[in-house]
C-alpha cells in the first residue's frame, strides 16, 4: 500500500528465555497511513510501550519486520537506526522528557540537525510558550510536555510517537495537549499510546492492544 | 546547542563535585611538577640530565666556585666527625648516590599523588553518569548515536582534567618564580623545562579521559529502553 508510512509485519517481542520467557507482543501486523492520527489503546502491561519502542527503533523485534517510509529496518546497525530516529521520528514520553540544566530554547535546539535559533523560538511559540529562557523546573508539567512536543517536532519528523503524553494531566489539559499534538505537523503521522479510553473520539484510527495482541482496529 | 556543548554545561551543573575533582587534580599536578622540577634541578646541579631545551626558573648565580667552597667545608666537617679521609670527589659520589635514591622515592611519591588526584575523576564521572542515565537514554531517543554521546562524555572528563592541570601548572610556575626570587638557594635549583607544563596539561587531559572511559562506556551501553522506564 503506497499510502502507508509505517508497516509492521508479524512483529513479535519476547523477553527472558525458556521458562521465564514472556511474549510482550505476539505477531503484530499493522499498517499506518501517512498523515493519520492513531491511538494505541490498552491497559497497563498490554505492550503499548514495547510497541512504541520497536517503532521508534529504540529496541529490535525478536521476529518480524518494521518498515518505515518503505525502508526495512530489520538489519540496520545501531547508528543507522539512530539516524532514522533523528530524521524521521519524534518521541515524547510520559515524564522527565527535558534536560533540567538547559533552558527551554536549548532543550528544543538539542536535536536540531541544522542549528536555527529562530526556528526553535517559533516552534515554542506554536506550542504556546514565549519565555524561552525559563528552565524546565520553573514551568508546569503541561508546559514541559509542550516543550517536549516542540523538540520532537523540530526536525519535521514524518512520525510522531507519544507514550502516555497526557498521563499526568487533568482531562481539560489532556484534551488541549492531544489537540496540539494532532495539529502541530501538517505532514506528520501521529501515533499515541494510552490507556485512557476517553481519547477515542479524537483519533482517526484506534488499535486495541491487549496481552500483546491487536484485538481489533 | 549541540551535544558537544553538553560537556561544558554538565561541568557547571555539578559545580561542587566537579570543583573538588578539579582541585584534587590540580593538587596532584602541583606535587608532580614541584618534585619533577626540583629533581631536574638537583640533577642539573650534579652535572647530570642537562636540560638544554629547557629554561631554569631559579637563582642562576650558583657558580662553580661557591659550590667548590661549600663542598670543601662539608667534606672537612664530615671527615672531622667520622674520622675519615674522604676526598671531595668521593664525597660528591656519595651525595650523588643518596640524592639519586631520594629523587627516586620522591618521583614515586609524586606519581602516586598525581594518580590519586587523577583517579578522583572516576568518582566524579561515576556519580555524574549515575545521575544522568535517563538523560543518556533520552539523547539516544533523540537520534544521537552511542559514539556521539561517548565523545561528549570523554570531552567532559578531559575538560575536568584540563582545567585541573592548567590550575596546578599555573600555580606551580607562579610559586617557583616567587620562591626563586625570594629564597636564594646556592646548591639547589628548580628547573622548569618548556615542555614540562605543556606535557603535564596534555598528559593529565588524556589520562582523565582514559581513566573515565570504562564508566562512560558502561553507562552509554546500558539498555536505553530500561533506563527510560525509570
Amino acid at each position: 500500500m503506497n499510502n502507508s508510512i509505517l508497516e509492521l509485519q508479524d512483529v513479535r517481542k519476547s523477553f527472558g528465555e525458556d521458562e521465564t520467557k514472556i511474549d510482550a507482543l505476539k505477531d503484530i501486523s499493522i499498517e499506518i497511513e501517512k498523515n493519520s492520527c492513531n491511538l494505541i489503546l490498552g491497559p497497563s502491561g498490554s505492550g503499548k510501550s514495547t510497541l512504541l519502542n520497536l517503532i521508534s527503533l529504540m529496541d529490535v523485534p525478536t521476529k518480524g519486520k518494521i518498515i518505515i517510509n518503505g525502508k526495512n529496518t530489520l538489519n540496520l546497525s545501531k547508528s543507522e537506526r539512530s539516524v532514522i530516529r533523528r530524521n524521521e521520528i519524534g518521541i515524547i514520553y510520559q515524564r522527565n522528557n527535558l534536560f533540567p540544566y538547559l533552558n527551554l530554547l536549548e532543550n528544543v535546539m538539542v536535536p536540531m540537525i541544522r542549528k536555527n535559533k529562530e526556528k526553535a523560538i517559533q516552534m515554542l511559540k506554536i506550542v504556546g510558550l514565549d519565555d524561552v529562557t525559563k528552565f524546565p523546573q520553573e514551568i508546569s508539567t503541561e508546559n514541559q510536555q509542550k516543550v517536549a512536543l516542540a523538540r520532537a517536532m523540530i526536525n519535521n519528523p514524518s512520525i510522531l510517537l507519544a507514550d502516555e503524553p497526557a498521563g499526568e494531566l487533568n482531562s481539560k489539559k489532556m484534551v488541549e495537549l492531544i489537540d496540539l499534538i494532532k495539529n502541530i505537523g501538517s505532514n506528520t503521522t501521529v501515533l499515541i499510546a494510552s490507556n485512557n479510553s476517553d481519547l477515542i473520539k479524537y483519533f482517526d484510527t484506534i488499535f486495541y492492544l491487549k496481552d500483546g495482541i491487536i484485538k481489533n482496529k | 546547542m549541540g551535544i558537544y556543548s553538553f560537556s561544558y554545561k554538565n561541568l557547571r551543573r555539578n559545580w561542587w563535585r566537579n570543583t573538588s575533582t578539579v582541585l584534587r587534580i590540580a593538587f596532584g599536578v602541583i606535587v608532580l611538577l614541584i618534585l619533577i622540577s626540583s629533581g631536574i634541578g638537583i640533577n642539573t646541579f650534579l652535572g647530570e640530565n642537562q636540560t638544554a631545551a629547557g629554561t631554569s626558573i631559579s637563582n642562576s648565580n650558583n657558580n662553580h666556585t661557591s659550590v667548590q667552597n661549600a663542598l670543601s667545608t662539608v667534606n672537612s666537617y664530615v671527615n672531622s666527625v667520622l674520622g675519615t679521609e674522604l676526598s671531595n670527589s668521593q664525597l660528591v659520589t656519595g651525595i650523588r648516590g643518596i640524592l639519586r635514591n631520594i629523587l627516586s622515592i620522591m618521583d614515586l611519591m609524586a606519581s602516586i599523588v598525581f594518580l590519586v588526584g587523577i583517579f578522583g575523576i572516576t568518582y566524579a564521572m561515576d556519580l555524574n553518569l549515575i545521575e544522568r542515565k535517563r538523560e543518556i537514554g533520552m539523547l539516544k531517543s533523540l537520534g544521537f548515536t552511542e559514539n556521539q554521546i561517548m565523545i561528549s562524555l570523554f570531552l567532559e572528563a578531559g575538560l575536568l582534567g584540563f582545567i585541573g592541570a592548567v590550575i596546578g601548572t599555573v600555580l606551580v610556575i607562579i610559586g617557583i618564580s616567587v620562591l626563586s626570587s625570594i629564597i636564594q638557594f646556592s646548591l639547589f635549583s628548580f628547573v622548569m623545562p618548556f615542555w614540562l607544563p605543556f606535557g603535564a596539561v596534555f598528559i593529565t587531559t588524556i589520562l582523565s579521559a582514559l581513566i573515565a572511559s570504562f564508566s562512560i562506556w558502561y553507562n552509554v551501553k546500558l539498555d536505553s529502553v530500561e533506563v527510560l522506564r525509570i
